[in-house]
């Protein structure tokens, strides 16, 4: 965590026990405010047990935990209306019309109904508003539940697995929302099983595995920690040959080939979020 | 609990509800039933028919005198015709029950103790209407003769569950009787059918995660009782306007429907919290309704003592027995304070039920 930022998320030493199932195995982190946090990992690895209990849903079995500075057990009336949550199912009310779900969860939270037809706008509902969810397609209804998280104006927005199942189109959409959110200061507490995505949103991403988290820091320190040092060469010969970084002897040839004018062309080979995860955890997401 | 929650659950289930197939048909079945046997059946209870053929030879005052010892409950019908043989003529056509031939100077005869001959005619066939009017016909001439009577009869009215059902359809008659099981049968339907469905769904549908982002389970369950209890209001005025249904007694009818109705929303969300799907609900709600609408089709009805044991302790007997007084505005059952301690003791029982769920829900 960035240390000159207030911590909006605190989590200390927390456990969860369903029962003989140990879910999460004295975890501890902070998240930053108006900071992208990702926790990544397996199903079961404790991703959305983590969220129900961060969003006063679940109480944790020991440990401690803090959002906007206030306990999630103790304090989890203060919390409520500072948090919003976009769940990993589609939980809408299927009868009601995208205008209507964001009128009734206006009055809920006691914000002006108008604030529904912003969010409409926002998500680029409007002329969907007035149909029932039911004839939503999934991309409409998931940027409908990112709608309904805003309308109390989170300081803490939770989305927990945000684009599973959607369409490559409406996930790009999904994605450039949140950066906007970002850049308006809101602190996203984001789950994924994509990579990918992990890499373009968060500022730092934690790896939970078996209910404990192995790795935490930004994707690019992750990769370079744990990707190869390794670069592809392509010469004039069309013949490709890897070399590492790190290699005195590889860096010799290198720069013999360059000296000669025989490279086309240089890819590093610094790894991804997902080499990381295999090499953390054993096996990709 | 706070009613700045509740209300806008309250008011989005309200409108959101009632599009639910299984919501609309809950209410408008018990509903529909109401107004169909509010056509069918009559106030009035079927009352004993009885036809008299007569000839007279002169005036006689037999027939009014007939007509005044039957009184109200029989219908007596006293036709005249010109001959003995026409007479004879109605009763083999099974037209009349029983037949008089009435001689000149019979009402004189009889005053004066004469002994006159009356010719009665019936057929050999059973006829309880020939044999009641023979039994009329015997009082009115001692009567008309200026005879005392052997004994003074006192007709003394006792409790329905001694008396039968007889005498509770009598006074209700069999239209009112079957409304009131009506009435029972909609707070029933809504409050164990459609409040369940409505929790279920929200359980199911995963959108209670989403309200209880902001709101408590118990801001949630209050807002689907209210739900309930203005679905019973609304169809209840629907039931009552439409079938005229108006008790004679009108703060026990409204204090029983709504010790009634809180006891059945009560369980609706009992059932509601424990079945996690609308569609199981759904399934299973057969079963789980029918012995509870059942016990008030039997109230009054004269059932075996464990039944009648039974029926003193289920709400919706009770209920029933509390609704018959309030339409008649008479005491069949007496002890109505009883009636209301079953029906809010099996509802109370419900609620700690449910405050130890939400509690174990919460934690």
């Amino acid at each position: 965590m960035d240390g000159s930022r207030t911590p909006m998320v605190t989590v200390e030493h927390l456990t969860k026990h369903y029962g003989a199932v140990r879910a999460l195995d004295g975890i501890s982190f902070s998240v930053a405010e108006g900071e992208v946090f990702g926790l990544l990992g397996h199903n079961g690895a404790g991703k959305t047990t983590t969220i129900r209990m961060l969003t006063g849903r679940a109480r944790p079995t020991s440990g401690r935990a803090t959002v906007a500075g206030y306990d999630v057990v103790a304090e989890r009336d203060k919390i409520k209306p500072l948090i919003n949550l976009v769940f990993e199912d589609q939980n809408l009310y299927e009868r009601l019309t995208g205008r209507e779900t964001l009128r009734f969860f206006a009055d809920l939270y006691g914000v002006p109904r108008a604030r529904a037809d912003e969010l409409l706008a926002l998500v680029g509902l409007t002329e969907a508003a007035g149909r029932k969810v039911k004839t939503y397609s999934s991309g409409m209804k998931q940027r409908l539940l990112i709608a309904r998280a805003l309308v109390n104006q989170p300081r803490v927005l939770f989305l927990d697995e945000p684009t599973r199942g959607l369409d490559p189109t409406s996930a790009r959409e999904l994605r450039n929302l949140v950066k906007q959110l970002r850049r308006q200061g809101t602190t996203v507490f984001l789950t994924t099983h994509y990579m990918e995505e992990a890499d373009e949103l968060c500022d730092r991403v934690a790896f939970l595995s078996q209910g404990k988290i192995v790795a935490l820091d930004t994707p690019r320190e992750l990769k370079l920690r744990y990707g190869q040092r390794s670069a592809v060469v392509l010469l004039d010969d069309r013949c490709e040959h890897t070399v590492r970084l790190d290699d005195p002897a590889d860096a010799e040839r290198l720069a013999g080939w360059m000296r000669d004018g025989r490279v086309l062309t240089i890819h590093s080979q610094e790894g991804t979020l997902e080499d990381v995860f295999i090499a953390l955890a054993g096996r990709p997401l | 609990m706070r009613l700045k929650l509740i209300l806008p659950i309250f008011r989005k289930d309200v409108r959101d509800a009632i599009r639910d197939a299984r919501v609309l048909v809950a209410i408008l079945v018990p509903l529909g039933l109401g107004l169909l046997y509010g056509q069918i059946f009559d106030d009035e209870a079927p009352k004993l028919s009885i036809n008299i053929a007569y000839t007279a030879a002169e005036t006689t005052t037999l027939p009014d005198a007939l007509r005044t010892a039957a009184g109200p409950a029989v219908e007596l019908t006293v036709s005249t015709f010109d001959s003995a043989a026409a007479v004879r003529e109605q009763v083999d056509a099974e037209k009349a029950d029983l037949g008089l031939v009435i001689p000149a100077g019979f009402d004189a005869a009889v005053r004066q103790g004469r002994s006159p001959e009356l010719t009665v005619i019936r057929t050999s066939a059973t006829n309880s209407s020939a044999d009641f009017a023979l039994s009329l016909l015997d009082s009115t001439l001692r009567t008309m003769a200026g005879q005392t009577p052997p004994a003074t009869i006192q007709t003394d009215v006792i409790t329905a569950s001694d008396q039968g059902a007889g005498a509770i359809f009598e006074d209700l008659g069999p239209r009112r009787y079957v409304l009131l099981a009506m009435v029972v049968m909609l707070i029933a339907m809504i409050g164990m059918l459609v409040v369940p469905v409505i929790l279920a769904e929200e359980a199911e549908k995963k959108t209670l995660d989403a309200l209880v982002m902001v709101a408590s389970y118990t801001d949630v369950i209050a807002a689907k009782a209210l739900v309930g209890l203005v679905y019973m209001v609304i169809s209840l005025g629907f039931l009552l306007s439409l079938t005229g249904l108006s008790p004679a007694n009108p703060a026990l009818f409204v204090a029983a429907v709504l010790a009634l109705s809180v006891t059945m929303i009560a369980f609706g969300l009992l059932l509601g919290a424990f079945f996690k799907n609308a569609n199981q609900l759904n399934t299973w709600s057969g079963f789980i309704i029918l012995p509870v609408i059942a016990p008030v089709f039997l109230v009054g009805l004269g059932m075996p003592r464990p039944v009648e044991l039974l029926l003193k302790v289920l709400p919706t007997s009770q209920a029933g027995q509390l609704l018959i007084n309030a339409l008649s505005g008479r005491d069949y059952f007496g002890n109505v304070w009883l009636g209301f301690v079953v029906i809010l003791a099996w509802g109370l029982a419900a609620f700690l039920l449910l405050a130890r769920l939400l509690q174990r829900r919460e934690a």
